[in-house]
């Protein structure tokens, strides 16, 4: 449980490096632009690529802590223990989109390094990125299994005590 | 058609029965579109809508505006505001509830979030009111109604949704929402005039603050002045695009906070998580509200509402009359943002046939949303402060939000019969 929780601070300051570089470079990509003439140079394709990066590096922890929008409008009825057998198909199905995801983005990544498709600012190679989008849904996809038989983590405590 | 219309009606049933909103509106877009198509084409779609969503520049305005909205909620900015408020207004009678209403407008343009300024009003603004002997009927119908101006005000998350989904230019809505976040303000201060007029004992005077008081309150609101003037500035002489505006809010928010010191690190750590998390589950029901825009194109059900509308030979304005009835009645049980995301797709091409304004139809559905965060059964808002008030009965705030509710539907008729009000500002930049 130790081991778990250092990877969730882990991937969690990925997250956090990953949001701040985004405003860092936004605005200083303004700023630059707007005040010296100078924007910094292939800042949009950086802000994409940081984008992806960011909400497929924490979609596995977001599933694993059950945290996706939902409707609770009738949450009364069905979080009532005899409905414990939907909820855990609700979260089946959650696996199982994410599955697909991650399928149709491997082939996609796939493409991307037969084509050798690059990003329109920087010629970022595009495979890796979705190599990388691939994997993190496959891991939601598999966290989203985890919480069918294991109650979903908190990853909303630590930060409750400080705000 | 029909798969369209099944498709619409099984994400309102999945939805309702607790599948996550993004992965309700994936399934079922994904079956409808190999249905209608075939497997390979929806399977080929699904990766390139999901890939093109998260790599779009123009949607890295959602995590920014919403960084800039935690941040400045965590800087203590609430009671200066309520602070500055009373200093000008306390003395009139009602006037801690006028107070209320101008900073949650304030607070809401900035925070974005009508549930997080209604959550920190109630604890700003609620104890005041109390101890000035107002009833908590109407202390509580203030912060709740007042909660919901903060959608409409700029910069607005739920503008920056309606917009990816219509593709809409999010700057122009924001502007667009101007005038009206000012009439509602207008409409819910009148209405707290009139219930002091009428029940004094509900709504006494407050002590008058001197000039230099007065003066002095406005010391704290500077920075949000500054930051609210450079975006809404910036956006209105087309400066920045959207983005850019969120980039600059974002990190004008925390080079403040830190200056000023009503920011640690260890808490911007903490807020910057929050906003990511927040941004990931955004973004997952995107994706699915991408999806299903392509399934309802390609199903055709949109061009089969606007046939069904023309053989009826409901006018423009009958069309529009008619969906107003469908959300208000949709609000009364569903959440704005499960509104926005699932019939957006679906209507926004049907009015702009018939030629309205996106922009204006943005700006009526965000009022309508806004309603229905203060009507009963589900009254959103309301049960947000339920949760932090949890002395006061329900029934009391919904029955001190009827003159506000009164006063919304005259807003929403002004809005219909005036596009104006809402066009007039983006024409003129």
């Amino acid at each position: 449980m130790e081991f778990a929780n250092k990877i969730r601070q882990g991937v969690e300051t990925v997250l956090v490096c990953l949001m701040g570089a985004m405003v860092a470079l936004t605005f200083t990509d303004v700023i630059g632009r707007r005040l010296f003439d100078h924007p910094v140079f292939g800042a949009h394709d950086l802000t994409e690529h940081l984008m992806a990066l960011l909400v497929f590096t924490g979609l596995p922890l977001l599933t694993l802590a059950a945290m996706h929008l939902k409707v609770d409008l009738f949450d009364k009825v069905l979080l009532q223990p005899r409905f414990a057998w939907w909820l855990k198909i609700t979260t089946l199905l959650t696996a199982l989109v994410f599955a697909i995801l991650a399928w149709t983005l491997l082939g996609k990544a796939l493409d991307a390094a037969t084509y050798s498709e690059v990003s329109q600012g920087l010629n970022l190679p595009r495979a890796p990125l979705y190599g990388w989008m691939a994997g993190c849904a496959a891991l939601a996809a598999l966290a989203a299994i985890y919480t069918v038989f294991a109650a979903p983590i908190s990853i909303a405590h630590d930060q409750e005590e400080l705000l | 058609m029909i798969v369209g219309f099944i498709s619409m009606a099984a994400v309102i049933l999945l939805a309702f029965l607790r599948v996550p909103l993004g992965i309700a509106l994936m399934t079922v877009s994904l079956v409808g579109l190999t249905w209608i198509t075939n497997t390979t084409t929806a399977l080929t779609l699904f990766p390139m809508t999901v890939s093109e969503a998260v790599l779009s520049y123009d949607l890295a305005v959602v995590p920014m505006f919403i960084l800039m909205g935690n941040v400045i909620s965590r800087t203590g900015i609430a009671q200066d505001l309520f602070r500055a408020a009373y200093a000008y207004l306390g003395s009139v009678k009602g006037g801690l509830s006028l107070a209320t209403m101008v900073s949650c407008a304030g607070f809401g343009s900035v925070c974005g979030s009508s549930y997080a300024t209604a959550a920190t009003m109630a604890k700003v603004a609620y104890p005041s009111m109390r101890r000035y002997g107002y009833s908590d009927g109407l202390a509580s119908a203030t912060i709740a109604a007042g909660g919901t101006l903060g959608i409409l005000i700029p910069p607005s998350i739920i503008m920056v949704i309606y917009g990816i989904i219509t593709q809409t230019n999010i700057g122009d809505l924001f502007i667009a929402g101007v005038l009206p976040g000012l009439l509602g303000l207008s409409l819910y201060m009148l209405a707290i005039l009139w219930v002091a007029w009428r029940r004094p004992a509900e709504a006494p005077q407050g002590q008058r603050s001197t000039w230099a008081e007065r003066i002095a309150s406005l010391r704290g609101i500077w920075p949000f002045l500054f930051l609210f003037g450079v975006i809404i500035g910036g956006l209105y002489a087309k400066l920045f695009t959207a983005t850019e505006a969120a980039g600059i809010g974002a990190g004008m928010s925390v080079i403040m906070g830190l200056l000023h010191g009503r920011l640690s690190l260890k808490v911007l750590r903490a807020v910057i998580l929050e906003t990511a998390y927040t941004s990931i589950s955004l973004y997952v029901v995107l994706f699915g509200a991408m999806m299903l825009s392509k399934l309802l194109t390609m199903s055709g059900l949109s061009v089969g509402i606007l046939d069904l509308v023309n053989g009826f030979g409901l006018s423009g304005y009958g069309l529009i009359l008619a969906i107003l009835v469908v959300f208000l009645v949709l609000g009364c049980v569903m959440d704005s943002l499960a509104i926005i995301l699932i019939f957006v797709p679906l209507f926004a091409p049907v009015v702009a046939a018939q030629g309205f304004d996106l922009v204006w139809f943005g700006i009526i559905v965000v009022v309508v949303t806004e309603i229905a965060l203060i009507t009963p059964p589900v009254g959103m808002n309301v049960f947000v402060l339920k949760a932090v008030l949890p002395d006061v009965p329900v029934l009391r705030i919904f029955r001190g939000l009827v003159p506000f509710i009164a006063v919304d539907i005259v807003r929403l008729g002004l809005l219909v019969a005036f596009p104006a009000i809402s066009l007039w500002l983006v024409t003129h930049v």
